[in-house]
């Protein structure tokens, strides 16, 4: 059913003239998440040799490294690419991954995952900052490699007059990103190391099955290296330079390098395999040398406790999994979650967790049966206090001052904790809390990146580590130690490598560190000597140990997946002495000189072109849609206009009055958004009820969205218009003022697979009324209720189920179509046009294929998922008097056509309770599934 | 009257477009080829890229014209014409006194090795769609012979009625240029992207796998594979001492028959263009926007001048100065001896192919198909 379509001629409004309505939240205008904005930033303008940088006052140390960052990253970049791109590049920053998703730079929401992005349109770079200047340097010049990337293929394509719209493969655009951009790293060695002996390996040509994920990003940029160093350095760049002479990246490939992709790939993976096969005679992987406790999605940060209360006393681990889609907290015996487990806490369904930062935040818990942990709600991270036996937050810690929140520890007397807190300027410092009256006490307030705290054993200072090192603007963190009452900070470890997620134990201070290639678990002894305590091939993260010290809990990489391990603290590597280094041994971010900054000014809204096209299409009962469209915006995106021109003019002497035309204007500066336009439209339509009419519509209108949070808001929006009906074979004529007020209440917190929702809950409720403002009365009013709720069954399975009613009254009531695939299956599209429809659905979701390649002698199509429905629909729509309850049943499929086009094949069968129909009704449609 | 008018608002653009648009270029047979400063690609055998002339150093505009297409390969002057490889397909002549449009021959294809032009005969690459080498005669616009060859990029040059010309399927050539034939061929482990250079009996391929060649131009017996770290990607300088530049920004002086290194110096900046030499210095241009000039026997900097924009232009010495353009839109003229500023001239869009030299004056090709002949 077109549940969007609720108010027959609302349905030009909304489709036609307030094509932007819909961007106001994030989402689709029915349902869809909410971006929320809960801070007005006041935005500034650096520019530079080569960039316009837009930040705030908070962040303006921030915006300087980054000026300096990607002015040197341009010269770098330009020398690669040999080009040069001759329009101010924009460089939006944010100064917290948290702000970062508040950006209307981009529609979409942005998940946790996303660490800044290019948009194509104006060539705009998004970068937040999450405390590392490493990471940060890295970002914006991945991002920048984008940018070089399109001006450079415009470039060649524009210098030979040739169109090519088709471009280079994913794989490759991020690849090449993020081998120009940090050349090789742990990170990559890892996940490309795990598929090379896991014996999954993807080939070049098999790409397309992990499209756009983190494993497509690090294989991609393995297969860079491995044309850089295998084909030589100036062949990355002669890719670009010969976009043009070949009609297939394939064909390019060819070109450059001589070799087909299937060749470069079969030489590649044979590389892969001589790297790394010989490394397994020295190490191990985590299955094999460790025991798993987890088995299920992704679990990390596992914290051993020996509850002493409760019914739940003993030994079990606590830790954080994303079992089937959504994260929360999950409590386990210490021989595995196989024997039992506990689910604590549910995340990322509510506004209090909004995100539990699955990877990237440790957590902690006490034998009294407490954890700590931290989530982004709202618009920034609070710290919780657990209670096991409760099982319930027993206290929220909200710090204004910071906009992040991570790895908390408990102190050894349980009253206090150490956070890794983010101040909202950005720089990350470590924070003592007092959980007892939740006062925030900084141990040190500089530009550097102070993560992972933990108290010594005594709770005289804090332990953590820290990119303060002397290598630090290259990435490399190292373990230094705070006393509580004193700001004097001492280094423990020295190199030019990470060692993270320190826990401290008799023996001493157990840590992870890349400092042999992967990441490992090593222990600090207290004379200074390191041991190192695992060997695994593919990474070990989060060390923690049990009591005792005997037991080592820790976080693994393997199979394309974080778990749990558990193994013996035995030295398994003799002691290695580390000396401290000579001279200096801290740095500075460069930034830029203040000859090199153009002008500073504060951001004044400019609008440039977003699109403009020219599209037609005409529906019966539509009316004509199309024409002219346009959309303005201004580098932030809050502003936009919307404009649609067209005319539906039969007859010369008809041009005039016959201009449909709308305009817009959207602002989402602020957390309401709001929207005004104002729209003429005439043209000729037709419904089941009045038959062919004229209709021309004159008016206003006014749109405000609240969002509650990121999943409830509260919408209003009201139209004033002048409504002519001309009822021509019947010469009737129809006049009103009309004025017409909705409220909608909407909630969607709904998890998605390929195919649509798969857990959660979507809820539209909406009224509405209108008045005949020239007769003084009531025209009509509208009621509406869907609710759909989604109960997961498996990793691709679920029973969703709908609850639609709709209702209307009034002189002229809108009615609404009902029937078809969309709503009632079974029965014909738009089989009723009735203004009372309710409607129960019940569906089955099931995954049936994952992959199915099917070959033809002229090649051969994929399709990359193909999921199986059973379904049971009740429903009924009338005018006065309510007929009989109807039925149908029946299964389906549905097929994935890439990411967006979902193509539906129903087969169905109808009952009116008495009897079944002997017909099946065959119907497919592209949509998801409601 | 009316169907007359529009009867010939069709004939005059039909008109317009047999006679105007479409103007082929012929040579007359009673003209006397006038010789050229610029028949190759780097002014001589030896791809010095050094001309001894009366250059002024201003870089004031003495005529333009307009191409319709970005140039796809070096501009090179034959026949008493500036020859413009365009990107359509098209090699369009231009006179040199006045930059008038002379006609055009239509390759069909880009070509990228730009044209070298002997009495009446041009040769030229054409385009990967085309794959073909040809000798053309400019008298009346026949192809004389042609051969398969894959993607040539690389310049060819002529010596001694050989012509001698690289492939992207990893082949050397020498071939008769009268005929076409194939005298020798060899096959080689890389791409010679940039095209030979000559000295004394020697021809030099260099190569992307980072390995110089140097065969004996009669025979085509190897006599020299010296390897260098890097792809070679630009022209070498042949002569008593051989000048090299790779990619990974090292230029590299070796002797011509033993490879032995004379000297070597790393710069901090990928190179991709091709040195320039005179009596005394060695210049080259990085893709940092450095242009450096060194000592031709000790390899010490002499001087270094700083671009905003990498240097895709080769630079070129015009008499006392040393010419070249950056990304940055520039046109600097510099004195050779000094490395001071001259002049500099904007322009509207970039220049990627070297300038070319006739008489007092020099000759450059905008990408965006302008070409402007400046000087005093």
């Amino acid at each position: 059913m077109r549940q969007c379509n609720l108010l027959n001629k609302c349905v030009i409004l909304s489709v036609v003239v307030f094509l932007g309505l819909p961007a106001i939240s994030s989402a689709q205008f029915y349902f869809g998440k909410n971006k929320v904005h809960y801070t007005n930033f006041e935005w500034q303008v650096m520019e530079t040799e080569h960039f316009r940088i837009f930040f705030y006052d908070e962040e303006r140390d921030i915006a300087r490294m980054a000026a300096r960052i990607a002015e040197d990253s341009y010269v770098i970049l330009a020398s690669k690419f040999k080009h040069e791109v001759y329009e101010s590049i924009p460089l939006i920053i944010y100064s917290s991954p948290h702000f970062f998703t508040q950006t209307n730079v981009t529609r979409s929401l942005l998940p946790e995952s996303v660490g800044g992005f290019t948009e194509f349109l104006k060539g705009r770079v998004v970068v937040p900052y999450n405390g590392s200047y490493k990471s940060f340097s890295h970002v914006i010049r991945h991002e920048l490699v984008h940018v070089f990337t399109i001006s450079k293929l415009r470039s060649v394509m524009r210098k030979q007059r040739s169109i090519r719209m088709a471009p280079p493969p994913l794989w490759f655009i991020e690849g090449i990103a993020e081998y120009w951009s940090t050349g090789w790293d742990s990170e990559a060695d890892a996940i490309v190391k795990d598929m090379v002996l896991s014996g999954r390996l993807f080939s070049i040509p098999e790409m397309y099955r992990i499209r756009g994920t983190y494993f497509m990003y690090k294989l991609g940029q393995s297969i860079c290296r491995f044309i850089d160093e295998h084909y030589g350095p100036d062949k990355l760049p002669l890719i670009f330079e010969n976009w043009w002479k070949g009609r297939t990246f394939d064909k390019i490939v060819k070109i450059t390098l001589g070799e087909s992709l299937k060749d470069v790939s079969k030489k590649w993976e044979y590389d892969l395999k001589k790297q790394y096969f010989p490394e397994i005679a020295d190490g191990g992987l985590a299955k094999r040398e460790a025991r798993q406790l987890t088995k299920s999605g992704y679990a990390v940060k596992g914290v051993p406790v020996i509850l002493e209360n409760g019914k739940n006393s003993g030994e079990w681990i606590v830790f954080k999994a994303n079992r089937l889609g959504y994260s929360g907290l999950y409590m386990m015996p210490p021989d595995g979650e196989e024997r039992k487990l506990y689910t604590l806490l549910k995340g990322e369904r509510s506004a209090g967790f909004e995100s539990l930062h699955l990877l990237h935040s440790g957590i902690d818990a006490s034998d009294d049966g407490r954890v700590l942990f931290s989530s982004k709600s709202k618009e920034t991270d609070v710290l919780y206090l657990f209670d096991i036996n409760r099982k319930r937050v027993i206290h929220k810690y909200r710090f204004p001052e910071l906009a992040g929140i991570s790895s908390p520890r408990f102190s050894p007397d349980g009253n206090t904790a150490v956070i890794s807190g983010a101040r909202r300027s950005g720089f990350t410092d470590i924070y003592r809390v007092d959980l007892n009256d939740g006062s925030l006490i900084p141990l040190m307030m500089d530009i550097y990146n102070d993560i992972d705290p933990v108290f010594s054993v005594d709770g005289q200072s804090v332990i953590f580590a820290s990119d303060r090192c002397l290598d630090g603007d290259n990435g490399a963190i190292n373990l230094y130690e705070v006393l509580i009452n004193s700001d004097s900070i001492r280094q423990l470890t020295y190199g030019n490598w990470r060692d993270i997620t320190p826990d401290i134990c008799e023996n001493g201070i157990y840590f992870s560190s890349d400092r042999n290639g992967s990441f490992n678990v090593y222990r600090l002894n207290h004379n200074g000597t390191i041991n190192q305590i695992t060997n695994l091939l593919t990474g070990a993260y989060d060390p923690r140990v049990t009591s005792g010290g005997r037991e080592l809990i820790f976080s693994g990489y393997q199979d394309f997946g974080f778990h749990i391990y558990r193994m013996d603290t035995h030295d398994s590597i003799s002691a290695i002495a580390e000396s401290p280094p000579s001279g200096t041994v801290s740095w500075r971010p460069a930034s830029l000189g203040s000859e090199a900054v153009r002008s500073s000014l504060k951001y004044s809204t400019e609008y440039s072109s977003d699109i403009a096209q020219s599209a037609i299409a005409y529906d019966p009962v539509y009316g004509t849609m199309g024409g002219l469209q346009m959309a303005l915006s201004d580098m932030l995106g809050d502003n936009i206009f919307y404009f649609i021109l067209t005319n539906t003019a039969e007859t010369k002497d008809d041009f005039i009055t016959s201009f449909n035309f709308g305009v817009t204007y959207l602002n989402m500066k602020r957390r309401m958004n709001w929207g005004v336009g104002f729209f003429h439209f005439y043209d000729e339509y037709y419904n089941d009820c009045e038959g062919y009419y004229f209709e021309r519509q004159a008016g206003g209108l006014v749109y405000f969205n609240y969002p509650l949070s990121k999943f409830n808001r509260f919408e209003t929006s009201n139209y004033l218009r002048y409504s002519k009906k001309d009822d021509w074979p019947f010469l009737r004529v129809r006049e009103a003022l009309l004025l017409s007020d909705y409220v909608s209440f909407v909630s969607d917190n709904s998890l998605w697979d390929i195919s649509g929702p798969i857990e959660g809950h979507r809820y539209n409720f909406t009224v509405g009324i209108t008045s005949a403002l020239d007769k003084g009365r009531l025209f009509n009013r509208v009621g509406l209720f869907d609710i759909r709720h989604y109960l997961r069954l498996g990793r691709y399975s679920a029973f969703a189920s709908r609850l639609f009613g709709y209702s209307s009254a009034g002189d002229e009531p809108q009615r609404i179509y009902f029937g078809g695939s969309w709503s009632f299956r079974g029965y014909d599209r738009r089989q009723w046009y009735a203004r009372n429809v309710v409607l129960a659905s019940h569906e089955l979701r099931f995954p049936l294929v994952d992959n199915l390649l099917v070959g033809f002698p002229i090649g051969g199509i994929g399709f990359q998922a193909i999921r199986g429905a059973l379904f049971f629909d009740v429903g009924s729509a009338w005018d006065d008097d309510f007929d009989q309850l109807l039925g149908s049943f029946g299964a389906g499929f549905r097929v994935s056509l890439g990411q967006l086009v979902v193509l539906r094949f129903d087969f169905a069968r109808t009952t009116d309770f008495e009897k079944i129909s002997d017909r099946t009704d065959f119907d497919f449609f592209f949509g998801r599934n409601f | 009257m009316y169907s007359k008018k529009l009867i010939l608002l069709f004939i005059l653009p039909g008109l317009l477009l047999l006679f105007g648009c479409s103007k082929k270029f012929h040579l007359r047979r009673d003209i006397v080829i006038p010789p050229s400063d610029w028949p190759m690609t780097r002014h001589d055998l030896q791809s010095t890229a050094s001309v001894k002339t009366e250059f002024s150093g201003r870089l004031n505009v003495i005529w333009e014209a307009k191409a319709s297409d970005a140039p796809i390969g070096p501009l090179t002057i034959g026949a008493g014409k500036l020859i413009f490889p365009g990107s359509k397909g098209r090699v369009s002549f231009y006179d040199l006194q006045s930059g008038k449009y002379c006609g055009r021959y239509k390759s069909k294809s880009g070509v990228q090795t730009g044209v070298v032009i002997v009495d009446s005969l041009a040769y030229m690459g054409i385009g990967p769609s085309k794959n073909r080498f040809v000798c053309i005669n400019l008298h009346n616009n026949k192809e004389i012979w042609r051969v398969s060859l894959k993607d040539v990029s690389g310049q060819p040059i002529i010596v001694d009625n050989r012509l001698y010309v690289a492939s992207a399927a990893n082949l050397c050539l020498c071939l008769d240029r009268l005929s076409g034939e194939i005298i020798w061929r060899d096959s080689i482990g890389g791409v010679c992207k940039a095209g030979p250079s000559y000295d004394n009996g020697v021809i030099y391929f260099p190569c992307d796998d980072g390995k110089l060649l140097g065969y004996d131009a009669m025979t085509g017996e190897l006599i020299l594979e010296k390897a260098f770290g890097q792809p070679l990607m630009s022209k070498v300088v042949a002569g008593h001492t051989v000048y090299v530049a790779d990619i990974g920004g090292g230029l590299y002086a070796v002797m011509q028959n033993s490879g032995r290194k004379v000297w070597e110096r790393k710069f901090d900046w990928p190179i991709w263009t091709s040195p320039a030499v005179d009596d005394k210095a060695v210049f080259i241009g990085d893709n940092g926007g450095y242009l450096h000039a060194l000592d031709k026997t000790t390899g010490h900097i002499i001087w270094r001048f700083k671009s905003d924009g990498v240097i895709l232009s080769s630079p070129v010495i015009v008499g006392d100065y040393l010419v070249f353009a950056s990304l940055d839109r520039y046109l600097y003229c510099l004195d050779k001896k000094t490395g001071h500023l001259v002049s500099k001239r904007f322009f509207n869009n970039e220049i990627h192919f070297p300038a070319v030299v006739t008489g007092k004056s020099i000759i450059v090709a905008l990408q965006n198909g302008s070409i402007q002949c400046l000087g005093e």
